[in-house]
């Protein structure tokens, strides 16, 4: 049960998604009126095919309601359709905004090692004589790389 | 002409040049690695050591770094399926799914034999084309070049499988994003409200490691496990890879073939190439069944094309001083600090360098696979290593990566909206490639159009490279339709995995 609630919300997610291209395509219409004829004309050809394809589209889909969609080719991998799963890709997006902070607030390889301490010992129980290694490894790559490619980090902002 | 070819060798074969070509192949192997960081990247940070380097050495460290880089960058295509550079996205579509079977050695064993076969036919094919170059650069105007564009374009119908609608208005979403910025025909910044950083447009690497590398980790991790999902060791699957290759021979001679072509034509750049021929190699197949599910002629296609090209682009930067791509832009100011004009005259004045150049092209290949090719076995292992010990690796480089682009803050805000965005579109079935296609198209459609209109008015829709380069497009979109129709009607089939 909790897989099909799973599947409806993926398939109820991507008409909120068309309704979402299609005002945004309608907002590049009307903004694009505004420029010259060089720099609109473009613009205003993809915004007009663009709400013609989205209108299309949820057409198909309140033709198509209830059917199941077939695979695509240009797909990676059926991954699972279940809330937690949703849940727990949401969350590994916090984890990434955690990362970007910690780096402007400390520094990219300070940050590195902080990250990556937190992600495996918090988020997967990994034993600190495993993570500690791992984290000091990617502070030892980061530091590494800035040195040997002369990569310009971020200055950081608490110290 | 064939004693400047013999001489060019005993020139590149000093030892101090091979070293400095090796030493462009490591810098390339390495940038191509890391996710992100491409040829330029490298070309850029040799550069300061090129003052007073001899100008044969130098230039062999600049082509080795060129040519390692786009076989190198199918590392992480394969194995994480992230895109190591601009020019290694198509190679995600099938090497990632043969990855995750258990089949990465074999994934990386084709992608570098053909590469090398790719890259080796790109420098017979400019040596071939420096007696007629002149015409056949001249013989392509804005008409055609915005045909071209939508050549390019064509191939959604191929990549949004049966899902056209979907497919259509991602590509169109793509092309309303490429407006953000300037508009190269007119003094006008669109979209960009008082934002600085938006007046450049969205860097094109933040869009594709947004789109493609962030959904991959945040549901490898949400999935846990490996990369790989089954298989215990890599056996001799590299091998296998090779045989490949060399079983496909003619796939790969024609995608090299249109790696050059395309390559030839200025501006059009290494991520269009990659994309324009894997469309072609799923169009032109028989059993399209595999495609994106781990099929070998999904990652020989596209990756022959990608290192066949660097010959394509070598042609117009050097016989006509006109970079055949950003890299070469860099190329090209290199050859200035050694006092080099790249040109038509360069075939009278400098025609040692010019197959120094070729020679280097086909060594640096030759090296560069070779490496690849014992890594590949070693790297590959790391497919069956917990991905959560990988991710923290990953995360901070594509992080870092994304941040060298402008260094910016704002460069880590729109990674971080282009990761949502492509995750939720993967959620919801709505096909990512034709989204980058657009965008990677849409300033030069919108260039070459309006210069088209300028130019000749309407008239440019009869010129005869327009009507070809329209036929062949709509071959292409009506074929995709014929495959729409047949994984519609064929019973779905499934591969055991």
């Amino acid at each position: 049960m909790i897989r099909r609630f799973g599947r409806s919300l993926a398939k109820h997610l991507q008409t909120p998604f068309i309704v979402i291209t299609l005002v945004l395509m309608t907002y590049v219409l009307w903004r694009s009126q505004d420029f010259v004829m060089g720099a609109g004309l473009f613009p205003q050809v993809v915004a007009a095919a663009g709400i013609f394809m989205a209108v299309l589209e949820l057409g198909r889909q309140w033709r198509g309601r209830g059917a199941r969609e077939q695979d695509d080719l240009s797909d990676l991998g059926n991954e699972d359709d279940s809330p937690a799963f949703y849940l727990r890709g949401l969350s590994f997006f916090a984890w990434l905004a955690l990362f970007m902070a910690l780096m402007l607030l400390i520094g990219p390889v300070p940050a590195a090692g902080l990250f990556c301490l937190l992600l495996l010992m918090v988020q997967f129980a990994t034993p600190a004589k495993t993570a500690v290694p791992v984290a000091l490894s990617l502070m030892l790559l980061v530091y590494f790389l800035g040195w040997a490619l002369r990569l310009r980090w971020p200055d950081p902002i608490l110290f | 002409m064939f004693d400047s070819m013999i001489d060019a060798l005993w020139i590149l074969l000093d030892p101090f040049r091979l070293a400095m070509l090796f030493a462009g192949v490591t810098i390339g192997i390495v940038v191509g690695i890391l996710p992100g960081l491409g040829g330029l990247m490298g070309m850029a940070l040799v550069l300061p050591f090129l003052f007073g380097m001899d100008p044969y050495a130098g230039i062999a460290l600049l082509i080795g770094i060129a040519a390692a880089v786009p076989s190198a960058d199918t590392f992480p295509s394969v194995l994480m399926g992230i895109p190591g550079s601009s020019g290694s996205q198509a190679t995600v579509m099938d090497g990632y799914p043969m990855a995750r079977k258990g089949e990465a050695a074999r994934a990386l064993g084709a992608a570098f034999a053909a590469s090398m076969i790719g890259g080796l036919l790109g420098a017979l094919a400019l040596t071939a084309i420096v007696p007629f170059a002149r015409p056949l650069i001249l013989a392509f105007g804005s008409p055609e070049l915005f045909m071209l564009t939508l050549l390019g374009l064509s191939m959604v119908g191929v990549l949004s499988g049966n899902r056209p609608i979907k497919g259509i208005l991602a590509a169109l979403m793509g092309l309303a994003l490429g407006t953000i910025g300037g508009a190269p025909v007119a003094a006008e910044y669109r979209f960009a409200g008082d934002f600085l950083y938006l007046y450049d447009g969205l860097s094109l690497v933040i869009v594709a490691l947004g789109l493609f590398a962030l959904p991959e980790i945040v549901d490898l991790l949400a999935r846990g496990g490996s990369i790989a999902e089954k298989g215990s060791g890599l056996g001799s699957g590299w091998m296998q890879g090779v045989r490949d290759t060399v079983r496909h021979k003619w796939l790969v001679l024609r995608h090299s073939v249109i790696g050059v072509i395309i390559g030839f034509i200025p501006g059009m750049g290494s991520s269009i190439i990659d994309w324009v021929n894997y469309g072609i190699v799923v169009q032109t197949s028989k059993d399209k069944s595999q495609f994106g599910k781990g099929d070998v002629r999904g990652v020989i296609a596209p990756e022959s094309a990608n290192n066949a090209k660097e010959g394509g682009v070598l042609m117009p930067t050097l016989l006509f001083g006109v970079p055949g791509s950003s890299a070469m832009a860099l190329f090209l100011g290199a050859m200035m600090i050694f006092g080099i004009e790249p040109g038509p005259q360069l075939l009278s004045r400098h025609l040692d360098m010019v197959f120094v150049i070729i020679w280097s092209l086909a060594l640096a290949n030759i090296f560069g696979t070779l490496f690849c090719l014992l890594l590949s076995k070693p790297i590959a292992k790391l497919t069956f290593v917990p991905f959560h010990f990988l991710a923290p690796f990953i995360i901070v480089i594509v992080v870092l990566g994304a941040w060298q682009e402008t260094r910016h803050w704002a460069d880590l805000a729109f990674l971080l909206t282009f990761g949502l965005l492509g995750w939720l579109m993967k959620r919801i079935g709505m096909p990512r490639p034709p989204l980058l296609i657009g965008f990677i198209l849409s300033g030069l459609a919108e260039r070459y159009l309006w210069m088209s209109y300028n130019l000749y008015d309407w008239e440019w829709l009869y010129r005869p490279g327009v009507l070809i380069i329209a036929a062949i497009s709509i071959v292409l979109l009506l074929a995709g339709a014929r495959i729409k129709r047949s994984a519609q009607q064929a019973p779905h089939t499934e591969v055991a995995r």
